[in-house]
């Protein structure tokens, strides 16, 4: 007659690893804390669009009341509106966008939303004026301008006055274009300067990427009576 | 897993959180201008003793101040005032203040004068400073007769100033019944006698006024003299008719400062000056005028020869940048021919040893000036901004998706690998 023998132990596989580990306190330790670290680090990253909204509308309240205020009025006539400070509200009817934009299109500048690329003309004047906005983050106002089509009217107010673009049927410094249309994020084409009064919008394409640009370009139509 | 769960929360909240981050931001050179306004009733020099009458000045600054002076009479305290304000919203006043102006003690017998006054105000309201100041004197009263009968007693009258006045004692003996005759050889006392004057100037002069004000658009400074009347040798017998009447108009000189370019505008209004000469028996009254820039005499060649200057007004930038205006006013000396040192019949010795002058009264009338100026505010340059590619608007959907796993990640771990629930 023969003993019957136990199985012996496996000495491989995920069952060892968790077993070796359950046993072994620095390892437990260091694996709670990873852990932990993971899961901050991943709701911190899930919450990221929200944060951006929240920021934005905050900033945004602040940059309204700075629009309004007698001080930005003789600043923008002076020509000396600081990276950052707003410069202008741009409101689109047509997709909801009413937003105040910001002098400048660095990173810090457009956590308002939209910003203003500093050599382009101020808003209303002779020239291509362009705006660069956010697509998916900070408010995301340009979230909807792939919507937007030719006719559609959007309209920009400064401490000093306002005016009504129209969008162009086709692009006025990218010839033989739809409106909207796409291009590589590094055609500048699109911010050229023009001899009439042109308004360009930019933004990131497609949603969520970075790859392309998405770009409105409006003709001047009418001036607008300061704002009181 | 509670731990787990609490942990979760601290995370994000800390992370919203830290998501509020301020911006720095730069200093420029700021903005600065100055707006200053004078004015000056009556500056008079009496047989070598000076005396000035009638001053105000304003002046406001970028610097949040707003100043105003004014006086009567510099050398009478009572007859000063001062204004001054350095803050937002105040306003100071300070009006009213009269006395008796204090001349220098040789001419008191044969000057008097009437009061003189000054008010001042300041203030700085929403920013915008402004000041304003008056000053003043009612009149001045020469009776200096008796000196002028002592010291010319031995001269001539002159042919020609006998023609002239011939027809005023004739007036003069139809009224008072008298029969005076005089002729070239006889002398000015005697003239000054038969004249029946017992005043040798009345003057009336208007105030002098400084105002300065500013407004986000410009900052305007003015000043601005009201003039007065001079009357000469009034003749008691005919009811105190002037032999000489000279009307000084106002005078006014102003500058403007513009805020947004940096560019001042000067003007100005000299005086308008008429002498009214009486009319006396045989003949008619009449009015000369006398242009900006142009010199009229009065009874040339006699010793009561006496010289109107109206001053044309100007402008001109300092070394500073500032644009002044300046309504340069009218000067009048008065019996130039006399040719005798009234100082020394006064008994007042030379001033400073200078020659003595020439006329028996100096007065300088209706000075206004003002200026303005300053400085636009810079900022800093900017370098241009060289883009390689169109902004960055978007492109991070792959955050939430990384944290979802990190999330998933974390849970697993700390239920499987460590056994926690």
């Amino acid at each position: 007659m023969t003993t019957p023998t136990q199985p012996v132990p496996r000495r491989d596989g995920i069952g060892f690893l968790v077993t070796a580990l359950r046993n072994r306190p620095r390892a437990r330790l260091a694996l709670s804390i990873l852990s932990i670290l993971l899961l901050v680090g991943g709701i911190a990253l899930l919450a990221y669009p929200f944060a951006t909204n929240l920021y934005q509308d905050r900033l945004q309240q602040r940059l309204d009341r700075q629009l309004a205020s007698p001080t930005l009025r003789q600043a923008y006539k002076e020509r000396r509106v600081q990276t950052g400070d707003s410069l202008t509200r741009i409101k689109i009817p047509a997709i909801g966008v009413d937003t105040v934009v910001v002098e400048g299109t660095s990173a810090s500048a457009l956590r308002a939303g939209a910003g203003h690329y500093p050599n382009t003309p101020l808003p209303c004047e002779t020239g291509n004026v362009a705006i660069a906005g956010h697509r998916t983050t900070y408010g995301k106002p340009f979230a909807n301008v792939d919507q937007l089509k030719p006719g559609d009217t959007i309209e920009l107010d400064t401490p000093i006055g306002g005016c009504v673009y129209r969008i162009a049927a086709k692009g006025v410094t990218v010839p033989n274009t739809g409106m909207p249309f796409v291009v590589d994020k590094s055609d500048l084409r699109v911010i050229d300067a023009t001899p009439g009064k042109v308004l360009t919008l930019t933004s990131c394409h497609p949603k969520g990427s970075a790859s392309h640009r998405i770009i409105i370009q409006a003709v001047w139509e009418k001036d607008l009576p300061p704002i009181t | 897993m509670r731990n787990f769960r609490r942990v979760g929360a601290l995370g994000l909240t800390a992370f919203v959180a830290s998501a509020f981050v301020a911006g720095s931001a730069r200093a420029d050179t700021p903005e600065v201008f100055l707006g200053q306004a004078t004015g000056q009733a009556l500056h008079l020099n009496v047989l070598g003793l000076e005396a000035t009458l009638g001053q105000s000045l304003a002046k406001v600054q970028s610097a949040l101040t707003a100043e105003a002076n004014g006086a009567g009479d510099l050398a009478v305290l009572a007859s000063t005032s001062t204004a001054k304000a350095t803050q937002n919203g105040q306003t100071v006043n300070d009006p009213n203040k009269c006395a008796t102006p204090a001349l220098p003690a040789a001419v008191a017998s044969v000057l008097n004068a009437g009061l003189g006054c000054s008010t001042s105000s300041a203030s700085i309201v929403n920013g915008a400073p402004a000041a304003h100041s008056e000053g003043s004197v009612a009149s001045i009263d020469l009776s200096a007769n008796n000196v002028l009968k002592s010291a010319t007693a031995n001269l001539p009258i002159g042919q020609t100033l006998d023609q002239v006045l011939t027809p005023v004692l004739d007036t003069i003996n139809k009224v008072t019944g008298q029969t005076i005759q005089l002729s070239a050889t006889d002398s000015i006392s005697d003239l000054l006698n038969a004249l029946t004057t017992t005043q040798t100037l009345a003057v009336r002069l208007g105030k002098s006024t400084s105002d300065v004000t500013s407004s986000p658009a410009k900052v305007v400074s003015t000043g601005t003299d009201a003039g007065g009347q001079i009357d000469i040798l009034p003749v008691g017998a005919l009811n105190n008719t002037p032999l000489a009447s000279i009307v000084i108009g106002s005078a006014k000189a102003s500058v403007a400062y513009d805020r947004a370019t940096g560019k001042s505008a000067p003007s100005w209004d000299p005086a308008i000056v008429t002498v009214k000469l009486a009319s006396f028996a045989g003949l008619p009254a009449t009015t000369l005028s006398v242009a900006p820039g142009k010199t009229q005499t009065l009874f040339p060649g006699t010793p009561l020869e006496s010289t109107i200057s109206v001053a044309d007004g100007r402008s001109f930038t300092d070394a500073n940048g500032a644009v002044h205006a300046v309504a340069d006013g009218v000067s009048l000396h008065l019996f130039k021919g006399l040719g005798v040192d009234l100082g020394s019949a006064l008994g007042l010795a030379a001033v400073n040893g200078a020659a003595a002058p020439t006329y028996a009264v100096a007065l300088d009338l209706a000075h206004a000036e003002a200026l303005g100026g300053g400085a636009l505010p810079t900022a800093t340059p900017v370098a241009p901004v060289v883009l390689r590619d169109l902004p960055r608007t978007g492109g991070t959907p792959w955050l939430p998706i990384v944290g979802g796993v990190m999330a998933l990640v974390a849970y697993l771990t700390r239920r499987y690998a460590l056994g926690r629930s």
